[in-house]
């Protein structure tokens, strides 16, 4: 029962507690095969098909991009993120303080990190890590993660993230969408998108 | 009707009283009269029950659920012994993959364990003063009560709680409906009447609340944050832990008892899980807090288990001196004869963050022959391979 309360009370989904104000973000169209530089970086992508990109960002290092609402296909991006920082915004910092980034992380401790920053932000442990494989970001040794969790709506969600830290500094793509359906359909694109990423 | 049941209910005491072991503790008190109504009432009663027994469903299906035999049978019994026989099996509990301190309790009879609970015990005889308390919320009917407080809606903060979820105290805690300051002294009350007729010593339940107060201050002074736990705001749902403590340990010493603490009975059934337990306690990123569960679960008889927790406490804080304290403490467990892979994963990411990459490589491969289908295998390949 806490449960149910904490989690109606607190985060659906990933995805709402990143946009800060849907109600003021506007979309604009990313074509498919349009190459773009996404949070403020030189990591430069290319839309596999038809995407959104929203006017506003979650974080002043973050880009988030959907199909068909960020409820039900959520992509995101972050570059630069430094030492001491965070995934998301720290919203609660005495309360539930977010873990911080650090640039001695191993590729395992990286996927901790996020584990542990998703359960803190969904609040409790059901954030699911499914598989761990090397991987590259745009040419640079890292990590590929796959994730599962249900959420305070009792959707399943699965997620995958790429990740490297380049110069001290980590970049991340992630892309979540419900199991039924929505996942499938786009994650292949998505993987596609995080294979051919290249630094600028 | 409600007559009739209780009639039936007084009688099912009674036929059960000589089965309760008695003369297993010197001065052990005798059950409250049970009365055993354990079916809804009235209209009000009936829908409040059917609600839950929809929420039951859900939870019984739930991933987070732990259905281990042992764990859940052990859990059962514990309250058997704790509020007696009779008033036992009105009651289902469910053990949930939560790392909050918390339990909680439906009108219908449907008990919630969190993981995070387990964790902090140190011993049956707190286990079941808990488990107590939560019982006799079902008991005295306390969320039919605040249901139909709120429904008057006369009562302010009883539908503040139940709307906005009010972690309570403070500390997180929220028990299901949020039951107010006064159903939660009765309570517990209520819970050390249980435990001075069970064989279980009476002192145990005040000890819990001394500790939580000690957690809450460590996390305090680490997050740089007012201490809480003293005092009762007036918006806090649950007494606050000192006068728990408090009051707990005054109506103990009325049953100064020498009843069982049931060190070993606890420490063996919960050690496949406190490592689980732990590392969801982590993902919390309250690194004093968890030091001192530590400090506490250990005691002075420090085993394996708890050097690889202390371990994992100072790797996933990650500061050039907690690594160093890590490799010690998964190097003590190995030596102390841990077999856990964790205490070798833990071992290898060490050295390699410490950039100790050959032995950190070997730590690995030994991980990877203890638990070679490992969610991280493919990735632990290619670190032993880079190094």
């Amino acid at each position: 029962m806490m449960n149910f309360l904490m989690k109606s009370a607190a985060a659906l989904a990933l995805a709402s507690t990143l946009v800060a104000a849907p109600a003021e973000a506007r979309w604009r169209l990313v074509e498919a095969g349009d190459e773009r530089k996404v949070a403020r970086s030189k990591l430069v992508v290319t839309a596999p098909e038809d995407w959104n990109r929203a006017t506003e960002r979650p974080t002043s290092r973050s880009e988030i991009w959907t199909t068909e609402g960020t409820q039900l296909t959520e992509l995101m991006f972050y570059a630069k993120i430094k030492d001491g920082e965070t995934l998301f915004k720290r919203r609660q910092r005495k309360r539930n303080p977010l873990p911080e980034f650090s640039p001695d992380m191993l590729p395992t401790d990286l996927v901790e990190w996020y584990e542990d920053t998703a359960n803190i932000v969904l609040g409790g442990s059901l954030f699911e890590i499914v598989e761990v494989q090397p991987a590259t970001l745009g040419g640079y040794p890292g990590v590929h993660f796959r994730y599962s969790y249900t959420g305070g709506d009792n959707v399943a969600r699965l997620g995958e993230v790429r990740a490297a830290i380049i110069d001290e500094k980590l970049y991340l793509i992630s892309f979540e969408a419900p199991k039924i359906y929505y996942f499938d359909r786009y994650i292949t694109g998505v993987r596609a998108m995080m294979d051919n990423a290249r630094f600028e | 009707m409600r007559s009739l049941l209780a009639t039936a209910g007084a009688f099912v005491a009674l036929a059960c009283a000589p089965a309760v072991q008695a003369g297993d503790k010197a001065n052990r008190a005798e059950y409250p009269v049970f009365t055993g109504a354990y079916e809804p009432e009235d209209v009000d009663e009936r829908g409040l029950w059917e609600s839950f027994d929809e929420v039951e469903r859900k939870v019984a299906t739930s991933k987070d659920l732990i259905r281990d035999e042992g764990i859940n049978q052990y859990m059962k019994d514990v309250l058997c012994r704790s509020v007696g026989d009779d008033r036992c099996n009105a009651t289902r509990i469910y053990v949930v993959r939560n790392n909050a301190f918390n339990a909680s309790m439906a009108p219908n009879g449907m008990m919630m364990v969190n993981s995070g609970l387990l964790l902090r015990m140190r011993n049956e005889a707190e286990l079941a003063s808990v488990l107590g308390h939560e019982f006799s919320h079902f008991e005295q009917r306390h969320s039919l009560q605040l249901f139909k407080r709120l429904r008057s809606g006369s009562d302010i903060a009883s539908i503040v709680s139940v709307v906005v979820g009010v972690p309570l105290g403070a500390f997180f805690l929220l028990d299901v409906f949020s039951f107010n300051r006064d159903m939660e002294k009765e309570a517990d009350v209520a819970s050390a009447d249980y435990l001075a007729a069970s064989p279980y010593a009476s002192r145990a339940a005040a000890d819990i609340w001394v500790r939580l107060i000690d957690e809450d201050d460590a996390r305090a002074e680490e997050r740089k944050r007012r201490k809480r736990g003293r005092s009762t705001g007036w918006f806090a749902s649950h007494p606050a832990p000192l006068a728990r403590s408090e009051y707990l340990a005054r109506a103990t010493a009325e049953h100064a008892d020498d009843g069982d603490y049931g060190f070993e009975r606890y420490g063996e059934t919960m050690d496949p899980y406190l490592l689980t337990f732990f590392e969801d306690q982590l993902q919390r990123n309250d690194f004093a807090a968890s030091k001192f569960i530590l400090d506490q679960m250990g005691g002075d008889q420090w085993r394996p288990i708890h050097y690889v927790m202390q371990g994992e406490l100072y790797r996933k804080r990650g500061l050039p001196r907690d690594l160093v304290t890590a490799e010690e403490a998964y190097r003590t467990a190995i030596e102390a004869g841990s077999t856990r892979p964790e205490a070798w994963r833990g071992l290898g990411l060490t050295l390699m963050r410490a950039r100790n990459r050959e032995q950190g490589a070997e730590a690995l491969a030994t991980y990877l022959e203890l638990a070679p289908d490992a969610p991280d295998a493919p990735m632990m390949q290619m670190m032993i391979k880079g190094s």
